[in-house]
């Protein structure tokens, strides 16, 4: 279970500080589907950041399982990349797809540093792109794809380690309502298959319709959610 | 897989990357080349000199000699008597054999060196085989018998038996030809891997009937001493001579690379700079380069990689730099060193055996370390500034 406790995050210091996030509380278990929402600014990508570790809050605590996983002085830097790297799969709006490697390199890095060995990595790349219908573009370089195309790729990258966490920021902002639908059916799979808890931030009807749990934030202050 | 990230990026970016490898490679090329040459002409022009261990010649200058009597290259000094050699030969406490020889004809650019047989017995050192040997045929034995060298024999296609007349002159200008006086191949020379290849051999009768000699004179006395010291007390005789002087080629040799080797360590300093260039200008681009990437580097945090597989992949794609510049630095330097040892040897037959040193092998290792201690320093840059943006790449 993820659990949320005061997180405020600040940006800069001073006169130029600025409070980009404020969650007082957010708990959910696994296998659970949330859709983040809220306008432009209101820091559902500052969570993220914070929940995946890549970003320490200025304040509060986070913890899976009762295990700090970020929060001031919570889990050494290295903690933090091994939680990003053993358990939480990210995509993002822009697919950031590595243009220097083929769609095969980009899944494989993904398992790489998600501890994947590299036979189990090869095999599960290529049950994934069977899967998602990627089979044919393995071998081309992200340029060469569709939108679309390269997202389903990023979501075959955060997939291919099997992680319990999967956060996606917006992952529909840039794809037509087809490939949309598409890539929530993807991720709403992986969920149901893996129990993964799903956290996806998005102010796309379609996105926040298709989710059972919503996290409202604000700009003033992030939203609250108790258990039940 | 971090290996093959840091080349793939690399080969993202062919251009910066070919000019990066291109930077190195001329800083390590130019080096390993003026190393190699300067190893490989030493050792070449040593072994050239090997079998003359004492020239006599009148007076003049000692580089000359060398020249025109081990390399068969520039004029002659002046002429000496006959009696210089008669004197040496009878004096047989100290010498063991003085070999005359006389220069003033060529054949097709091929020098005409007339001597005695005596030259076939002449050794390198006493245990090593003559430095002479018969591919085919025989010595000369009379006057206008020839015993042409290896690359003469295969250059003009001449065979036992061929006939051929020199023409006057040593230096390349309008000749004479001496067509009253034709020589015959009697013998082929083994390569001998130096100057002598382009040697026609014949009896020193044969030059001093081409030209009506009145007087019988010689170019230069090759001198066979008795033994080391017995080299050094006939040096000591002609120290006072004003009408000879006698002179230890190898001698000459080590003076003329004491020389270059002034020149080479002047070079030195300069070179060392223009690998830290080479190496800094290296380390700054693939830094500055890097910057432009930073989100691909946050992407690749995003994905699990730590800050120290960061640095491993920036350190590994130097790494790529630096060994394959420093590769195709020695290829350039040990290849162009190869490509003017053959134009040497093809106009002059002076072999100059390529060396790799254990200075280059130096210099080449500790370019990339240099290299790869110096990337450190960006490295830990390049962590902070990665913490700092990381958030705002994504």
């Amino acid at each position: 279970m993820l659990e949320i406790k005061d997180l405020v995050h600040v940006y800069g210091d001073g006169h130029t500080a600025v409070t980009a996030l404020e969650v007082p509380y957010f708990a959910a278990s696994d296998g659970e589907m949330w859709c983040i929402t809220g306008p432009s600014g209101s820091g559902k990508s500052t969570l993220l950041h914070c929940i995946s570790g890549l970003l320490r809050p200025t304040r509060g605590t986070l913890t899976w399982d009762g295990r700090p996983i970020g929060g001031p002085g919570q889990g050494t830097l290295a903690e933090l990349d091994a939680w990003r790297a053993r358990s939480v799969g990210y995509v993002f709006q822009k697919f950031n797809l590595l243009p220097f490697l083929t769609a095969r390199d980009n899944i494989l890095t993904g398992a790489h540093f998600g501890g994947v060995g590299p036979a189990e990595a090869r095999r599960r790349t290529e049950e994934l792109a069977d899967r998602m219908g990627l089979g044919h573009l393995l071998d081309q370089y992200p340029q060469a794809m569709s939108q679309g195309e390269q997202q389903r790729v990023a979501i075959a990258r955060a997939l291919v380690k099997n992680p319990p966490v999967l956060l996606a920021d917006e992952p529909t902002a840039n794809l037509d309502a087809a490939n949309s639908r598409a890539v929530i059916d993807l991720l709403q799979a992986y969920g149901a298959r893996h129990a993964a808890l799903i956290l996806i931030a998005s102010h796309d009807p379609m996105v926040i319709d298709a989710f059972p749990h919503r996290l409202p934030l604000s700009k003033a202050h992030g939203g609250e959610r108790r258990p039940a | 897989m971090i290996r093959r990230l840091a080349f793939q990026q690399l080969r993202r970016r062919p251009v910066t990357t070919a000019l990066l490898l291109l930077v190195v490679a001329l800083a390590i090329g130019v080096s390993a080349f003026l190393t190699t040459l300067h190893q490989s002409l030493q050792r070449g022009l040593t072994l050239a000199t090997e079998p003359f261990t004492l020239l006599v010649a009148s007076p003049g200058s000692q580089h000359q000699l060398v020249l025109s009597t081990v390399f068969l290259q520039d004029r002659p000094l002046a002429n000496l008597p006959y009696a210089e050699v008669t004197r040496l030969s009878d004096d047989r406490r100290l010498v063991r054999n003085a070999i005359p020889l006389a220069f003033g004809d060529t054949f097709q650019g091929y020098r005409v060196v007339g001597a005695v047989p005596a030259i076939f017995q002449v050794k390198a050192a006493p245990k090593a085989p003559a430095w002479l040997s018969l591919r085919a045929g025989r010595p000369f034995a009379a006057p206008f018998e020839a015993v042409i060298g290896h690359d003469v024999a295969s250059r003009l296609h001449l065979q036992i038996g061929s006939t051929f007349q020199s023409s006057h002159g040593l230096l390349p200008g309008k000749k004479r030809a001496h067509a009253a006086h034709p020589f015959t191949v009697v013998g082929i020379l083994d390569d001998v891997h130096g100057p002598y290849n382009q040697a026609i051999l014949t009896d020193i009768a044969s030059v001093w009937a081409l030209h009506n000699a009145t007087a019988r004179e010689v170019s230069a006395i090759m001198v066979e001493p008795a033994g080391y010291s017995q080299a050094y007390v006939l040096a000591s005789r002609y120290q006072h001579r004003k009408d000879a002087q006698l002179v230890f080629p190898a001698q000459t040799i080590v003076q003329f690379f004491n020389l270059m080797g002034r020149g080479e360590a002047m070079w030195r300093p300069v070179g060392a700079l223009l690998l830290l260039l080479s190496i800094l200008l290296v380390v700054i681009t693939s830094y500055l380069s890097t910057l432009t990437r930073l989100r691909e580097y946050a992407i690749l945090r995003a994905l699990g990689a730590t800050e120290k597989d960061i640095v491993v992949l920036w350190l590994w794609q130097n790494g790529f730099l630096l060994v394959g510049g420093t590769v195709l630095g020695a290829l350039f330097g040990i290849g162009g060193c190869a490509f003017l040892a053959h134009v040497l040897t093809a106009s002059t037959a002076v072999t100059l055996p390529l060396t790799v040193t254990p200075a280059l092998v130096l210099l080449l290792g500790a370019a990339i370390v240099i290299g790869l201690a110096a990337s450190l320093a960006p490295a830990a840059l390049l962590r902070r500034k990665l913490a700092a943006a990381q958030a705002e790449e994504l």
